[in-house]
């Protein structure tokens, strides 16, 4: 992650821009506040300071007012002049008072004014009305700069202040970034070093329950699952090795055997005759493997069927098979049902069932029923084979399960027959539902909703 | 040779039997775990090819018990497994070899020549008798450097009177040897062969002793 852009330094660039923003406008306001604030200080020190002032007129001959003496005032340096209300003109001032034009400020409603002059700089100026001794105006003035220079030292602060405080928040937000960012790159380590071949580690869990705790346990379930699902695929894929191995191997045998020496017709003949066997052998292994996936491709084709016609069907293919076996495969209920179904996931569900009933009876029978009840069409199939353990039962629709039993009695088969009943029965809204005695038999009941 | 075949498989049984016996081995077979375990207790077998998983009985379990019963035939282990940790589990058991399915009947035989070597032959593939010289890879014999023409039981009886160089190899020993246990010979059988070896070869190679048997010195 080195140039790479990080989660870090995206969050941490907004994170600055936003704290930057909002404290560019905070101080803004809050240096126009203070401005505000100082500002009407001076005004009421000006206002103070022209009442006193007005209080204290002394009134003289001809209408001319004179001013106090140190008077004290809260602010300084001050200027006071008194203009008449008729001509406005001054009719007495401090020496300080400077010399700029006030008639508009006299006109004006407003008392107080902050004035730019050349001479003076900024000057606060306060104008209030004389009632007596005599018409007029008081004018209050004073100079800024002290106020200014104030204002000036804590605006120079904040621009000192304001980056500073915007580094520390980035750098607190850093620390926290970084822990909670460590479990994260703790998955990361992990999830890199996770293979197929080495699914069993796990991601240590966080001690505090939070939403990383729920991402950990999240990835830890998935390494699970994955690990289950690479265990079954590499189950089926020794499964597969070893049956493809034994009928290769006969192949393999036979033709070298044969190659070895001159032999007569009836030799090669015999020769060939094993090996198309086991050509025919592999081929519905192979087959068989493709079912699987040929069934999900049926989903959406429906027809109209007769399911007893159907069921007779398959019942006649697989009479050899039967009889080889010496099964004797008997229908005792054969209901006339019509139904919209897809034909192949059907078939494919008879076959197997009733292929399983012959290969796990050795001379029996095999009893079939096919029926409506309510909303319901049934199929059963009671066998008089070898039966299931209880604890194979309710493995027995896994994909690539097979029972000790059936490994050992030598029957061919992959564990896939029944899987893939299970997977056409999830298409046409059917169930499984097995009955089994070990050493007695098995039945076997499907469900089919007709709705 | 002879050899007893345990595997479940009729397919791959026929076929190894067929080849075997074509080859002039002696073959016995047994379809599962316990059988094959009782015939190598009770036969002498100069090979045991065991299948791995076996109905019953897995193969690797018979290996353990004969082992541990004492029989010391070479065994080689046939498995439709080839991962290492298989070989190593097999080899540990008390596997002489190891061949993984499918195997190339070629190998097969070389493999069993080599165990045979090995285990019976003391490691020789030659062996020098005055002017009669016996070659075991190519099972061929010459006498002055021209090659003698044995029938397959004329050739077994001498290569199994030399396995046993120095002691006296009894008739019933020879029978089990040469036959497998489901024939049955008449009982001068062995006689006439060893008449015809060593009118074919030399008087003085195979010596008798009465009511005991026969040996090569």
């Amino acid at each position: 992650m080195n140039n790479k852009e990080n989660l870090k330094s995206i969050i941490l660039w907004w994170l600055g821009t936003f704290i930057a923003l909002l404290l560019i406008i905070f101080n803004t306001i809050f240096y126009e506040m203070l401005k505000h604030s100082f500002y009407s200080r001076v005004e009421n020190s000006l206002a103070i300071i022209a009442n006193q002032t007005k209080d204290n007129l002394t009134p003289n001959v001809d209408q001319v007012v004179t001013l106090p003496q140190k008077l004290d005032y809260p602010i300084s340096p001050v200027m006071i002049a008194v203009f008449g209300a008729k001509n406005m003109k001054i009719i007495a001032k401090t020496v300080t008072f400077m010399d700029i034009p006030m008639y508009p400020y006299l006109k004006s409603n407003e008392n107080f004014f902050i004035v730019k002059t050349k001479k003076y700089g900024k000057i606060g100026i306060f104008i209030s009305r004389i009632i007596s001794p005599m018409k007029g105006y008081i004018v209050v003035a004073t100079p800024m700069y002290k106020v200014d220079v104030k204002l000036q030292d804590i605006f120079i602060k904040m621009i000192v202040l304001n980056p500073i405080l915007l580094f520390v928040l980035l750098l607190g937000a850093n620390i926290i970034i970084d822990r909670i960012l460590v479990p994260i790159k703790n998955i990361t380590k992990v999830a890199n070093e996770i293979s197929v071949g080495d699914l069993d580690r796990i991601i240590p869990l966080p001690m505090q329950k939070d939403e990383i705790y729920d991402l950990v346990q999240a990835f830890n379930k998935m390494v699970f699952r994955l690990r289950d699902d690479v265990e079954m695929i590499e189950r089926f894929n020794s499964d597969v090795s070893h049956e493809l191995r034994t009928p290769l191997t006969v192949l393999k045998g036979e033709l070298e055997i044969a190659l070895r020496k001159d032999r007569d017709i009836e030799y090669y003949k015999n020769t060939i005759k094993i090996a198309l066997k086991e050509v025919n052998y592999l081929i519905d292994m192979v087959e068989e493997m493709l079912l699987f996936t040929k069934i999900e491709n049926e989903i959406d084709k429906k027809e109209h069927i007769k399911l007893d016609e159907l069921l007779l069907n398959v019942i006649s293919s697989l009479s050899i098979k039967a009889k080889e076996k010496n099964v004797t495969l008997k229908v005792i209920k054969l209901e006339m049902i019509d139904f919209e179904t897809n034909p192949i996931l059907i078939k494919t569900i008879f076959l197997n069932i009733i292929d399983n009933a012959i290969k796990y009876t050795d001379n029996g029978y095999v009893y079939i029923y096919l029926y409506q009840k309510d909303d319901e069409i049934v199929f059963e199939v009671r066998d008089e084979g070898i039966g299931i353990s209880k604890q194979d039962i309710d493995k027995i629709t896994e994909r690539f399960y097979r029972t000790e039993k059936s490994r050992n009695r030598n029957i061919k088969g992959f564990g896939l027959g029944l899987s893939i009943v299970k997977k056409a029965l999830q298409f046409i809204n059917g169930k499984i539902k097995f009955e089994s005695n070990e050493n007695k038999g098995t039945k076997v009941i499907i469900k089919i909703k007709k709705s | 040779m002879k050899v007893l075949i345990i595997e479940d498989d009729e397919a791959i049984l026929n076929m190894l039997k067929r080849g075997l016996e074509d080859e002039d081995f002696v073959v016995d077979i047994a379809k599962n775990g316990e059988d094959g375990e009782y015939l190598a207790k009770l036969n002498h077998y100069d090979v045991i090819i065991l299948d791995w998983m076996l109905p019953n009985k897995e193969g690797i379990e018979v290996l353990k018990d004969i082992r541990k019963q004492g029989v010391l035939t070479p065994v080689l282990m046939l498995t439709a497994k080839d991962t290492t940790d298989n070989k190593i589990e097999g080899l540990n058991s008390g596997a002489d070899d190891y061949l993984a399915k499918p195997f190339s009947f070629d190998e097969l035989l070389a493999r069993l020549n080599a165990i045979y070597r090995r285990s019976v032959l003391k490691g020789s593939n030659k062996i020098v008798i005055d002017d009669i010289e016996i070659d075991f890879d190519a099972k061929i014999v010459k006498k002055d450097g021209e090659i003698v023409d044995l029938t397959a039981k004329e050739y077994e009886l001498l290569e199994f009177l030399l396995a046993n160089r120095g002691s006296v190899v009894s008739n019933e020993m020879i029978q089990e040897q040469l036959w497998n246990s489901e024939e049955f010979i008449s009982s001068n059988v062995i006689q006439v062969i060893i008449y015809r070896l060593r009118n074919k070869l030399s008087k003085k190679l195979i010596k008798s002793k009465r009511n005991l048997g026969y040996f090569i010195e």
